[in-house]
């Protein structure tokens, strides 16, 4: 990847972002003896809907 | 400007092969191809995710994942471990598996590699939909007996959808962690219309098991899908949920095709192959990416006005796309989220007390409160 792709990458995620507000750390916390982190599927493998 | 996520998940499909034919099953328009996915094409992957990445899910998925084969799990696996060693890189890995092929000798091999189970089973239903329930039973029994945590995804049909409470109540009996999916129009389940729930059966049906769930004191199992939605009225963004997934989720076929989603693992939706790239990265620069985040814009100018927009964010790409265009907003899920949202408002509104202590704990953890 070049670096004018890279930048071009990069303003499209801030666009992506700014638009849907996300966060991309992972901030996890223990519930009933289960590691759950928000940047992952966490409980199960499939969205709700 | 803000960094690149450094964590991806990746939904990883050794093979597209089936030994079910699930009669919803949202697979069925790949064909079930028997190809395995080649150890070269696995090493291919791990070389494009070098060094952009440092937090790595995968999620083995089908088809049946199993069907690749014992020898190919303990060789992937070791790529992977191989890979970690030398890069830093760190690895969680699920698989969902219909549970008829999972013996013991995979589930040694699951909890040395801390791989987490879950197993697609409808409970006192799963004869409507899916085969084979007394070797999926077989497989949660001995699970349970090995102690080894696992969790069941549920799949709720037309015939199903008014027995929520009792599907719930036939997990607690089990102790089994439960999520709910309402079946959704792909694949096989177009040729069972019979089978399709209307969104107003899905909304009315739920919210009733939810307002139980709240009040269950003697609740001893999790319920993914009460969680998923407290999180979501809350403003909390997990998981690939709430138009979440771009940049941050891939689905990975048996020919090394890259996908937005496992749901749109469709050739209108192949993004690239991985032999096609040197960086994971570039698939987000491919023409099929680009005209993704292009419908997402659309259909995300179109939610801006709603009220609930903090708490849906115009909802599943996939969704949208499935029930007919990712640029529209997808009408079941719309109504199921503007008539939940307002559900657990009016809760909150009168202070309705919560017996369910998962529901509580959960409350408490997101509200930041000792109690409530
Ligand atoms: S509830 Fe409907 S209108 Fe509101 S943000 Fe979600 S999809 Fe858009």
């Amino acid at each position: 990847m070049t670096d004018s792709e890279l930048e071009i990458l990069k303003k499209l995620f801030c666009d992506y972002e700014s638009e849907n507000n996300g966060q991309d750390s992972c901030d996890s916390f223990i519930f009933d003896n289960v590691s759950y982190c928000y940047d992952d599927y966490s409980d199960c493998h499939a969205p709700s809907i | 400007m803000k960094e690149l996520p450094k964590r991806i998940t990746v939904i990883f499909e050794p093979t597209a092969a089936c030994n079910l034919r699930c009669l919803h099953c949202y697979h069925a328009d790949t064909d079930y191809l028997p190809d395995i996915m080649p150890i070269e094409v696995l090493d291919k992957f791990l070389s494009v995710l070098k060094p952009h990445y440092n937090s790595v899910n995968i999620i083995w998925h089908g088809g049946e994942p199993l069907l690749a084969g014992y020898d190919y799990f303990v060789k992937a696996y070791d790529r992977f471990a191989d890979f970690a060693r030398e890069t830093g890189v760190k690895f969680d890995f699920y698989i969902q598996t219909n549970g008829t092929l999972l013996d013991e000798t995979y589930a040694n091999l699951f909890e040395t590699t801390d791989t987490n189970i879950s197993i697609s089973y409808d409970g006192p239903y799963n004869d409507v939909l899916r085969q084979e329930t007394d070797k999926v039973e077989e497989t949660i029994d001995m699970l349970q007996h090995r102690g080894i945590d696992l969790r069941c995804l549920s799949t709720v049909s037309a015939s199903t959808v008014h027995h929520l409470v009792k599907i719930y109540e036939f997990f607690k009996s089990k102790q089994l962690p439960v999520k709910f999916n309402p079946i959704f129009p792909d694949g096989a389940a177009l040729s069972h219309k019979e089978l399709a729930i209307s969104k107003e059966d899905w909304t009315d049906n739920f919210i009733d098991f939810f307002d139980y769930w709240l009040d269950d004191k003697a609740c001893n199992i999790r319920v993914a899908s009460c969680m998923d939605i407290i999180h979501r009225f809350f403003g909390v963004r997990n998981g690939c949920l709430n138009n979440r997934c771009l940049f941050r989720y891939l689905a990975f076929d048996a020919r090394g095709n890259f996908y937005p989603c496992g749901r749109l693992i469709k050739e209108d939706y192949r993004l690239a192959n991985v032999n096609e790239i040197d960086d994971l990265r570039e698939v987000f620069l491919s023409p099929t990416y680009l005209s993704i985040l292009d419908a997402n814009k659309a259909r995300v100018a179109k939610c801006h006005a709603c009220k609930w927009y903090d708490k849906c964010h115009s909802g599943c790409n996939a969704t949208a796309s499935l029930f007919g265009n990712m640029a529209n907003r997808n009408d079941f899920e719309c109504y199921f989220n503007k008539r939940f949202f307002d559900h657990l408002a009016d809760i909150c509104a009168q202070g309705k007390p919560i017996s369910n202590p998962y529901a509580k704990q959960l409350f408490c953890k997101i509200l930041n409160r000792d109690k409530i």
